[in-house]
Parts: C-alpha cells; sequence; structure tokens
C-alpha cells in the first residue's frame, strides 16, 4: 500500500488545479490530466472516484473545504498508484476520516491540507497515523483490518435483483 | 353444471370460500406483476419470488376447489376431495423455502452452515409430512375430514395439529426474519426510495405473516361459525392489503416510486397556485 | 396500471433547460432554492448538475452547468438540445459585468432555437449596489433579442422573485 503519490486537488477560478503533490513526482502533463479525473464531471461533496489513466490508477475523496467569507470551496484528496493492486476502500476511509476529523476540530483549511500531506504519505507505508497538526490537535487513525459494509452491499444487492 | 341448494351451504363454509377467492386474486395479481418483473429483470431473486408465490397462491386454489367440490357433493367427501385438501401443506412448505432461499440472497445473513442446516430441518419436516399425508391417504383417510376433532375448551383442534404447528413455526421464522431485517436495513440506508422499499417489504411481510396466522387460526375453529366468520373476513382483509403492500415493495412500480420522491419546494408552490 | 401511465406519459410534455452564467453568480444556489425553498451553502460546481422538477403536466430538467472558464466550452454542447435557458448575473458585482455580457452574447448566438425561451435573473438583490434592471437591459442590448425572453430581479438568498421568474418560464413551455 505505497502510493506513488498523494495530491490535494481545488477549484481555482479557472477551474480546478492542483494545490499540491507530496511526493511531487508525477509530470506536469499527466497531472493535468489528473486533476480532472480526481473530480468527475457531476460530483458533489462525499463522492469518491477511482480511474486509471496513463498507467496510473488513482482514488479520490471530494469534500468541501468550508470559508467564512466566500462560497465554499470543491476539493479532493488523491492517492495515485502505478499499480492497479491496491485496496481503494482503505484509502476512501483514511481520506474520509482525516477530513472529517479536521472538520470536527474546526481546522479544516487548504493550508492544513497542504501541511499533512507528507505526514499522510508516511502514514500510508508504515499503516498507521499520529498527525500533529497543531500544538494542541493531533489525530490517529490504525488501519482497519477489515472493514467492508455489509448492509450497503445487501442493500445495493436487492436493488439490482429486484426494483433497478 | 349441477345446481346447488344454496341453502345447504353454511355460511361460514360460504365465508371462507369467499375471503379465499379474494385472497387469490391479490396472489395471482401479485403473481403476475412478479412474472412481469421477472422477464424484464431476468434474476434468480425475482424467479424465487415468483416462484415462492406462485405456490402460495396454488394452495388458495386448492382449498377454494377442496370447499366447492364438497359443497357440490353436498358434504360428502370422496377420494379425490379428500387429496385435493391434503395437498395444501405440501405446497406451502416449498413455498416458504423458495422465500426463506430468496431472502438468504440479500436481506438475511445466514451462513452456508445455517442454510445447510435449515434446509434439512425443512426437508425432514416436508418428508414427515409426505410421509403422514400418504399414509393417510392410502390408510386411513382421517386427518383431513370433517368433523373429526379433539374437543379443547374453547377451540377445537384436528388431528392436523402437528403439520399445522410446523407451518406455522415455518412461516413465523421465514417471514419474520425477512420481515426484520427489511426493515432494519431500511433504517440504515438514507435513499429515500430503497429506505421505503424496505420498508414497504418488511410491512408487506409482516401483513402477510400475519393473515396466514389467521387462516392458520380459522380453520382450528370451524366448529364456531360466528367466530370463523368474522376471522375469516379479518383473513380476506390482511392478505389483501399484505399482497398490495408486498407488490410495492417487492416490484416497486414507478409510480410509487414516484409517490415516494420528495416534492420539490417549487413544484409544491406550483401545485398549490394551481388549486386556487 | 400501465393504462394509467400510457395515460400520464401522452399528458406530460418534457422540457430541457439549462442554466449558464459565470462563475460565483448563484445558479446552483438557485437550483437549490427550487428544490428545497431555502438558503443552502454551495460549491462549485463540478461540470453540471441535474434535476428534474415534475409538474403537473411538464417535466422539466434542469441542467446546471459550471460557470468557471473551463467549463464554458462544454455549454454549448448540453445548449444545443435545450428548450429553454437561465442566464443568471450576479448584479451585485459590477466588475465583471463585461465579462458577463461577453458571455451571454456568445452563448446567446450559438443559438439555433427560433423556439428558443431565454430568462435572465439578476441575481443577489439583497446585496447592496447593484445595478438597475433598466440600466441592465439597456447594457445588454436586450430590446434586440431575437427569442421570447424576460428579466428578474432575484435573491437566492431570500427566495425573493425566484418562484415568479421560474412561474413565468415553465408557463411559457406549458403553453
Ligand atoms: N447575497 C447573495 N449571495 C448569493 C445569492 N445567490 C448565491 N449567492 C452566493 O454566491 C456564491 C455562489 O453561488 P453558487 O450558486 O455556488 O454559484 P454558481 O453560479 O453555481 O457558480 P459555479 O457553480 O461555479 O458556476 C455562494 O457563496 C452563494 O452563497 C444571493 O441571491 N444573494
Ligand atoms: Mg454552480
Amino acid at each position: 500500500m505505497k502510493p506513488l503519490s498523494l495530491c490535494l486537488v481545488n477549484m481555482g477560478t479557472r477551474g480546478l488545479e492542483l494545490v499540491k503533490s507530496f511526493p511531487d513526482v508525477i509530470p506536469s502533463d499527466s497531472m493535468n490530466q489528473l486533476v480532472y479525473k480526481t473530480i468527475p464531471m457531476g460530483s458533489n461533496p462525499g463522492d469518491f472516484a477511482s480511474t486509471t489513466f496513463n498507467n496510473l490508477n488513482l482514488t479520490s475523496f471530494i469534500f468541501r473545504i468550508p470559508s467564512a467569507e466566500n462560497r465554499d470551496n470543491l476539493a479532493s484528496l488523491v492517492a495515485v498508484f502505478n499499480t492497479s493492486n491496491y485496496d481503494a476502500n482503505s484509502i476512501k476511509q483514511v481520506f474520509s476520516w482525516v477530513v472529517a476529523e479536521l472538520e470536527k476540530k474546526d481546522l479544516l483549511a487548504t493550508h492544513t491540507l497542504e501541511e499533512i500531506l507528507p505526514k499522510l504519505y508516511k502514514g500510508f507505508n508504515k499503516g498507521q497515523f499520529k498527525i500533529e497538526i497543531t500544538s494542541t490537535s493531533t489525530i490517529k487513525f490504525d488501519f482497519p483490518k477489515q472493514g467492508n459494509d455489509k448492509n450497503g452491499n445487501a442493500i445495493d444487492a436487492l436493488s439490482d435483483d429486484l426494483w433497478d | 353444471m349441477m345446481m346447488v341448494d344454496l341453502s345447504l351451504i353454511e355460511p361460514a363454509s360460504f365465508f371462507i370460500i369467499v375471503s379465499s377467492v379474494i385472497n387469490m386474486a391479490f396472489s395471482l395479481a401479485l403473481v403476475i406483476t412478479l412474472l412481469v418483473n421477472f422477464f424484464r429483470k431476468k434474476t434468480v431473486g425475482t424467479f424465487m419470488l415468483l416462484s415462492s408465490y406462485f405456490l402460495f397462491s396454488l394452495t388458495s386454489a386448492f382449498s377454494i376447489a377442496y370447499r366447492i367440490s364438497l359443497i357440490y357433493n353436498e358434504g360428502v367427501m370422496t377420494d379425490t376431495i379428500y387429496q385435493m385438501g391434503s395437498l395444501t401443506p405440501m405446497i406451502i412448505l416449498p413455498a416458504f423455502a423458495f422465500l426463506y432461499f430468496f431472502g438468504c440472497r440479500h436481506i438475511l445473513k445466514d451462513n452456508e452452515i445455517v442454510k445447510t442446516y435449515l434446509f434439512a430441518i425443512i426437508m425432514v419436516i416436508y418428508g414427515l409430512i409426505t410421509a403422514v399425508i400418504a399414509y393417510d391417504n392410502i390408510y386411513t383417510n382421517s386427518l383431513f375430514s370433517e368433523p373429526t376433532y379433539i374437543t379443547n375448551d374453547v377451540f377445537t383442534i384436528s388431528y392436523t395439529w402437528p403439520i399445522l404447528v410446523a407451518q406455522i413455526v415455518i412461516s413465523i421464522f421465514v417471514t419474520s426474519r425477512i420481515g426484520i431485517r427489511a426493515l432494519r436495513l431500511a433504517r440504515k440506508s438514507d435513499q429515500p426510495i430503497r429506505k421505503r422499499g424496505l420498508q414497504t417489504i418488511g410491512i408487506g411481510v409482516f401483513l402477510y405473516l400475519l393473515a396466514g396466522l389467521l387462516s392458520a387460526f380459522d380453520s382450528s375453529i370451524s366448529n364456531l361459525p360466528a367466530l370463523m366468520i368474522t376471522v375469516s373476513a379479518f383473513r380476506a382483509l390482511a392478505y389483501a392489503t399484505a399482497y398490495v403492500t408486498m407488490y410495492l415493495g417487492w416490484v416497486m412500480p414507478a409510480w410509487y416510486r414516484k409517490m415516494i420522491r420528495k416534492k420539490s419546494w417549487f413544484e409544491m408552490q406550483y401545485q398549490q397556485l394551481q388549486k386556487r | 396500471m400501465s393504462f394509467l401511465q400510457r395515460l400520464f406519459r401522452t399528458r406530460t410534455k418534457h422540457a430541457d433547460i439549462t442554466i449558464c452564467g459565470l462563475d460565483d453568480a448563484g445558479k446552483t444556489t438557485i437550483l437549490r432554492f427550487l428544490e428545497t425553498g431555502e438558503f443552502v451553502d454551495t460549491t462549485p460546481t463540478m461540470g453540471v448538475n441535474r434535476e428534474t422538477l415534475h409538474l403537473p403536466n411538464l417535466q422539466v430538467n434542469v441542467f446546471d452547468l459550471a460557470g468557471q472558464e473551463d467549463f464554458r466550452n462544454m455549454w454549448h454542447n448540453i445548449n444545443e438540445k435545450s428548450d429553454g435557458i437561465v442566464f443568471v448575473i450576479d448584479r451585485s458585482n459590477v466588475m465583471r459585468f463585461d465579462e458577463a455580457k461577453e458571455v451571454f452574447e456568445q452563448t446567446i448566438h450559438a443559438q439555433l432555437d427560433q423556439d428558443l425561451i431565454i430568462l435572465i435573473l439578476l441575481n443577489k438583490s439583497d446585496e447592496p449596489n447593484v445595478i438597475e434592471k433598466s440600466l441592465f437591459i439597456e447594457e445588454f442590448n436586450l430590446l434586440d433579442l431575437p427569442f421570447k425572453w424576460a428579466v428578474f430581479e432575484t435573491s437566492a438568498k431570500t427566495g425573493d422573485g425566484i418562484f415568479n421568474s421560474f412561474k413565468w418560464f415553465v408557463d411559457e413551455f406549458i403553453g
């Protein structure tokens, strides 16, 4: 579960743009395409996306960055892999959890995310996180062993079988 | 067609026939809509559900045929009529088995071991019932012939009670579990259409269980006509609403979805304006 | 059952409408107001949002487009098929009037359908220092428009004008 790189993308003045990637290893022409793959058409905060292009595989979590004066912004946290053999579910869990934690602590902002991106990257390699955001705030996370949402699956399957 | 002196028909019997006819009409309608759904979807799930309800509607067909032939025959039991009457319990169990296996596909969380054991138990009970009914059909013809009762204080329980009990236990087991799980899944689902679909399934399944229990009850009180008439009226009502609800839940017709869909503010304002 | 459906289907008309305008004009906020009847916080639209309004004899498919520059070149793909266009303008943002006017003209001139109906919303009317409606009509040369159009003053914050403007629009489709 070693991502090639983690990225933070948000909506700029013209359209989607990269805020930061760590490590910064993705060639810029791939990156220009990549940002638009991380938040697909019609996406809303709370959505996940996974896709493959140029031999890169990515999974992203799309969320809202609150703003006091202006409109809230749309952003995505992205994990890029050069193999398709990775556990997209735990990526989703980690990203959505990190965003929820920051939001709970009122720390959800672009610059905080930029700061913790390298720490997140190291956490992915170790399988656990302990991230100090400010001197008073720390978030901790251990990768769950196996956690698939059985109820959700059951409802999907039933809906496929009978209704949709 | 031979004319029958209607005065010969006991009122209780008449009511049971009427309520069975209502039951069958509704169950057939459900079977047909499930069939249509099956041709559209072609999934194993709809097929199992279809088979299950097809068998259920067969049972009411048999019970109607049984009672009507008895009336035409002026109450005289023949071998054929007798066999017709004894077929019902043979069909109900496979019907519940189909329902159970449908439930196992997505709704219930039973693992392979539980499934295997349950299947084995159902098969054993089924085998026993078949054996008893076959034996009875060949040698005694006493199991289902009325009136052979053991009189209890209020209710009279016929010799068929072990079969009845087996049916009741299995039907409660299968339907209540599917119902409870469906309601629980409904609570966890945040998509309005699925939520309501699962709720409807849960309610429909419980109504069906209620109707089934009323049936079992009214066949055990056939010597109390007044009570029996009331019970069969309720039974008919319960079956009818159960079938309509199950239709809504299992099939989720387009108009039902449309109804569930939350109306937007603009739609509501616009409609209010039109009413005025 | 199915005969009821058929009856229903023949009587219900369909209309596709698109909501265009610069980013931050309030397009999505207006759409959410139509849905919920209240002001809702939004995020920038990613490409397009789709909603359906079910009215007694009309089903309206609403496409709420993204106003960011990168997305504007895909507008015409959706506008091409649409029966009506809602153009939203942030009337409190004087700085971007020229840009808004340019985009408005591009959008309108790309339209070929003679029966197209255009609803123009001067949004954020709750803000101070807004452009006057009459001045706006003049500035944007609306009197020369070859289509059926109307201008409404709206606020997706207070809800003012939202119902009336869309009622006019919808009634144009019902005929
Ligand atoms: N004061 C005021 N603010 C508004 C009004 N309508 C929208 N806003 C604000 O304007 C900002 C932009 O609103 P959106 O609806 O997201 O803008 P949009 O036109 O959909 O923008 P894109 O999706 O980027 O094209 C948000 O911060 C809204 O809260 C209004 O009527 N009055
Ligand atoms: Mg928008």
